[in-house]
């Protein structure tokens, strides 16, 4: 299986259209999160200056968004190749358990995402750091456990949906079915607000927006019963789908 | 060795493949025929578990392909030569397949040599033509070194020059003790590289022999007669049992050798200016086999006449 995802990061180095991509990925993300924070004139009404550093932070991770509909589409992009090319038989050829091939697609799309959203944190988290420091504001520490517990929230993020656009694309075997998979519940909580408190209550607590939320605001880094659930809500939604993505393909026939 | 053990696939109501039962033995070509929709590639693709088998199953050294710990080894396919991601170079391709499959990086090199691919090796594949994508196919096959190379419509797009290469790789292969199976519409090419024939249609096995025991069996071979008197031959031959078809200058006997034939004339004082075995090619057979496919489906007698016609000889 290692062998296997080793070939994968191979084809993002070989293709210039992937790396151009996460390239690009990248620069929107930190573009965005800064855009974010000077724009906050316009936005907010507010001067960076009457913000606490927290708050900097913050509304700068918000570039994370774009990282991870943008992962989305890679994700989705990259496994249905398998399909719509057809190399899927000569991967299938090597790796005829399907679940070691689906594995497989799934610990590279995790490891991309997880090296991508790290990578991207820490420069955005850098990034703020100076411009605090350049307003004269404090910085915060890496000992913050309300810090480190945004920053870890803002790294799952993206591999949260990553993985879902995964399990979309191949219970769907399209591109456009794993997008918008992942896209319609990352925008379902939207909708469901519009309906009445009482039942919009009830199903926004199932959803993962509310839970990625608590990870990112918990404050503390102690584990808890909110941290619990909403761990195991976003678990939950990641076996699921990807055990339906899994069924789905070991079932096809190709 | 391969074994198929009442392989049968069904979509639906359809059955595509029907109770095959097959060996693959190793150092054989094997031609696999059968016209468009008779399940050659359902069946190549049931042998390496890319199509799930209704009923029945195969075996790879008594194991599933699934179970193999290095199933690359064992077999090496090409089932779609457009099956690749385009936008890489054809050294980036076989790289990528030698790293998932943890094969030696030397092998690539060897492939692409081998392949006669060296110097478009990084081109893009998306500039390839048919020809080109096919002997990148051969090399994706090969690159393991596998014992068994399962080949779907090799020839398809190559021109002469490479037509001559495959033909003279599958004999090399079979002569290093590897299973060679190959599938083509075209019959020359069969005829030219296969040991062994299989001809399925509808999903059923309609002939599994040599090429020597199908030239034998065919319906459609005889022997051509020359002859001063055609008349007085007619009568000879089929007092003798031969079935004669007579036509304008010449005879066609059937049922008897030309060593009899030539028994017969010289006892008749018959003077013959030409006896010579006709051999119908590959393609004749083909469609002579194929052609009681219709019957074969609803007139149940026809299809036995015909499937015994092919099984005794």
């Amino acid at each position: 299986m290692k062998h296997l995802i080793k070939a994968d990061f191979k084809k993002i180095n070989f293709l210039s259209s992937h790396r151009n991509y996460l390239i690009v990925l990248c620069l929107l993300s930190i573009s965005f999160g800064l855009i974010f924070l000077f724009t906050l004139g316009v936005t907010q009404g507010k001067n960076l200056t009457e913000l606490p550093a927290m708050e900097v932070i913050d509304i700068s991770l918000l570039g994370m968004d774009v990282a991870a509909i943008m992962l989305i589409i890679f994700t989705a992009t990259f496994i249905s190749k398998e399909f719509s090319h057809g190399s899927i038989h000569t991967s299938l050829a090597i790796m005829p358990l399907r679940q070691k091939f689906y594995l497989s697609k799934f610990f590279f799309i995790m490891i991309l995402s997880l090296i991508i959203s790290i990578t991207l944190t820490l420069i955005i988290f850098g990034l703020d750091q100076i411009v605090l420091l350049a307003n004269n504001m404090h910085t915060v520490s890496l000992n913050n456990q309300a810090l480190l517990s945004k920053l870890i929230g803002t790294v799952i993020l993206p591999l949260f949906y990553s993985l879902l656009s995964a399990a979309g694309t191949f219970y769907f075997r399209s591109a456009a079915g794993g997008i918008m998979f992942a896209l319609g519940v990352m925008f379902l909580p939207a909708l469901i607000k519009l309906f009445p408190a009482g039942f919009s209550d009830m199903v926004l607590v199932l959803l993962p927006e509310k839970s990625l939320h608590a990870l990112a605001e918990m404050g503390t880094l102690t584990f808890n019963g909110q941290l619990m659930s909403a761990i195991l809500i976003l678990l939950s939604w990641i076996l699921i789908s990807n055990i339906l993505g899994l069924w789905k393909l070991k079932n096809a026939d190709f | 060795m391969i074994k198929l053990n009442n392989l049968t696939k069904k979509y639906d109501q359809k059955t595509v493949v029907d109770q095959l039962n097959l060996t693959f033995k190793p150092g054989v070509v094997t031609g696999f025929l059968g016209p468009n929709g008779s399940g050659k590639s359902t069946t190549m693709k049931m042998i390496i578990s890319l199509v799930h088998p209704t009923f029945g199953k195969v075996t790879v050294d008594n194991k599933s392909y699934r179970s193999l710990a290095e199933p690359t080894q064992k077999i090496g396919t090409l089932i779609d030569p457009s099956a690749i991601d385009v936008n890489l170079t054809a050294r980036q391709h076989l790289s990528f397949i030698s790293t998932a499959a943890n094969i030696d990086k030397n092998r690539v090199e060897d492939m692409l040599k081998t392949t006669g691919l060296e110097k478009v090796q990084n081109k893009k594949i998306k500039s390839f033509s048919l020809g080109m994508k096919q002997r990148l196919g051969v090399a994706t096959a090969l690159i393991s070194n596998p014992d068994t190379i399962i080949l779907d419509e090799p020839f398809n797009g190559l021109d002469v020059d490479s037509i001559k290469w495959l033909r003279k790789l599958f004999k090399q292969l079979a002569d290093e003790g590897k299973t060679v199976i190959v599938s083509s519409h075209l019959m020359s090419e069969i005829q030219a590289v296969a040991n062994r024939i299989i001809i399925i249609a509808q999903g059923k096995l309609l002939a599994d022999m040599t090429i020597k025991e199908m030239n034998q069996k065919s319906l459609n071979s005889f022997v051509y007669v020359e002859a001063n008197d055609l008349a007085k031959m007619t009568k000879a031959l089929k007092t003798n049992g031969a079935e004669v078809v007579q036509k304008k200058d010449s005879l066609e006997v059937r049922n008897l050798d030309s060593r009899e034939i030539g028994h017969l004339a010289s006892e008749h004082d018959i003077v013959i200016y030409q006896l010579k075995k006709v051999q119908p090619t590959l393609e004749e057979l083909f469609m002579e086999i194929t052609k009681g496919k219709a019957d074969y489906v609803s007139h149940k007698y026809e299809r036995g006449k015909n499937n015994e016609a092919l099984n005794q000889g």
